[in-house]
């Protein structure tokens, strides 16, 4: 659904031409984000607080857009052209308007458009995916290196026979990490990004059908190794897991709060290693903190099972709430 | 480098727009970017005339507006601008806070011709 206005977000481009008509009273200023609360494709006329002429056609499902002309008193005519796209969602607010100005040879177009609002609806199909296979996914972003692909071999061995997973991996190359999955009662499919440094929801989507086809209930999706990328890309997951292992410095997330603010929850990894390291753990949260209040901390030694148990119940509790 | 990605993503979108509308070119896209968007301005703008080769954008100016991380605390209710990277109320320095605005990154208007 458009939350511009109301009308079905599918095909962006399919010409569906509805056509009725009404009036309603439009008091606007130019150049700001414009919320239309109606939900039909028509063509109306506007009482407006201003004077200029306004015209407003849906050319397509979730397509919407109108054209404003002002005539100044010095004669030029300015052509505004606001569309309107589907997306999954608006920010709240709006910093800064667009300019209001357009000269006699070129129309500024408003178009209020999420950058990535082509992924974002991918994701929200991801999610609606997930609800109606009954699939808890979970996507699992780190620097490379911090411990993704060594916890979830003791995850899948722990879960083995308990809660059946799956698992989607991606690196730039190898199936490396599918191989040292295998054969630990998981569904494991590996995606190789090439030259890309994070997972899109568009890739997960392809790879849903074979990876769950056995009745998933925990998908865990083990994304490029990559603390800032992998942030921006909702991939449609049920929840967003960091994980940051102590070797890496006690002020990561505040160098990388993009992630670890996006993450509801961090697991730190490599705890064994604590004895040899001058890892400041109460620093550690507290940075984790700083970025996501609410953050729940899980500490873990894949290695040595210290903490795992915390985790296993996590994950279990999700699942089997 | 997902700015690639992204500008990819920006100049499918518009160019869409600009073959429904006929226009024949785009000459300057304005650009919301927020502090907590996980998009850097510099490699985005490094990027974008290497994807708009042989588009309808190609040769446009980027103009970007920033928008500084507002949050608002539910503690004390006030509205304030943290110092990135701390996501604190400015006020009472409350974490329970929830970000207003920082995360956009928005295609506002395009100028085309």
């Amino acid at each position: 659904m458009c939350k511009d206005c109301g009308c079905e977000a599918g095909n962006e481009r399919a010409l569906a031409q509805m056509g009725h008509g009404h009036g309603h009273e439009h008091d606007h200023e130019h150049g700001h984000s414009h919320e239309h609360g109606h939900s039909h494709s028509h063509d109306h006329s506007h009482d407006h607080h201003h004077g200029h002429s306004h015209s407003h056609s849906h050319v397509g499902q979730g397509h919407h857009e109108h054209t404003h002309t002002h005539v100044t008193p010095d004669g030029t005519t300015h052509i505004h052209i606001h569309i309107h796209l589907p997306e999954a969602a608006k920010p709240a607010v709006v910093a800064a308007p667009a300019p209001a100005v357009a000269s006699k040879t070129t129309r500024t177009v408003s178009v209020e458009a999420k950058v990535l609002a082509e992924n974002d609806r991918q994701a929200d199909l991801n999610r609606d995916s997930f609800k109606e296979w009954g699939v808890v996914a979970i996507n699992l972003i780190s620097s490379p290196g911090s411990g993704k692909t060594r916890l979830l071999e003791k995850t899948l061995d722990a879960l083995n026979g308990r809660i059946s997973c799956a698992v989607i991996t991606g690196d730039q190359q190898t199936d490396n990490d599918a191989q040292r999955l295998l054969g630990r009662g998981a569904e494991v499919v590996q995606i190789e990004t090439r030259s890309a440094c994070h997972l899109n929801a568009a890739q997960v989507a392809a790879h849903l059908e074979p990876v769950l086809a056995k009745g998933a209930e925990l998908l865990f999706i083990e994304n490029v190794g990559n603390l800032v990328c992998p942030a921006a890309f909702d991939l449609g997951e049920t929840v967003r897991v960091a994980l940051l292992s102590v070797t890496e410095g006690e002020d990561k997330p505040l160098k990388y709060p993009v992630l670890f603010h996006g993450a509801p929850v961090t697991v730190v990894t490599k705890i064994d290693l604590l004895p040899h390291l001058q890892c400041d753990m109460p620093k550690l949260r507290g940075a984790i903190q700083a970025v996501r209040h609410d953050a729940r901390i899980i500490e873990l030694s894949a290695d040595t099972g210290a903490g795992m148990a915390e985790w296993l119940d996590y994950l279990t509790v999700l699942c089997h709430p | 480098m997902h700015e690639l990605s992204l500008a990819e993503a920006m100049i499918e979108q518009l160019a869409d727009i600009a073959r429904d509308q006929g226009f024949a070119r785009i000459e300057s896209i304005r650009v919301e970017i927020g502090a907590m968007s996980g998009v850097e301005r510099e490699p985005f703008a490094f990027a974008f005339p290497i994807v708009a080769e042989g588009t309808l954008a190609e040769g446009a100016a980027l103009e970007f507006v920033e928008v500084a991380v507002c949050v608002s605390c539910h503690t004390c209710g006030a509205k304030t601008f943290p110092e990135v990277p701390m996501i604190l109320c400015g006020a009472c320095h409350s974490g329970d806070v929830s970000v207003c605005a920082g995360g956009e990154f928005r295609i506002l208007s395009m100028e085309v011709c």
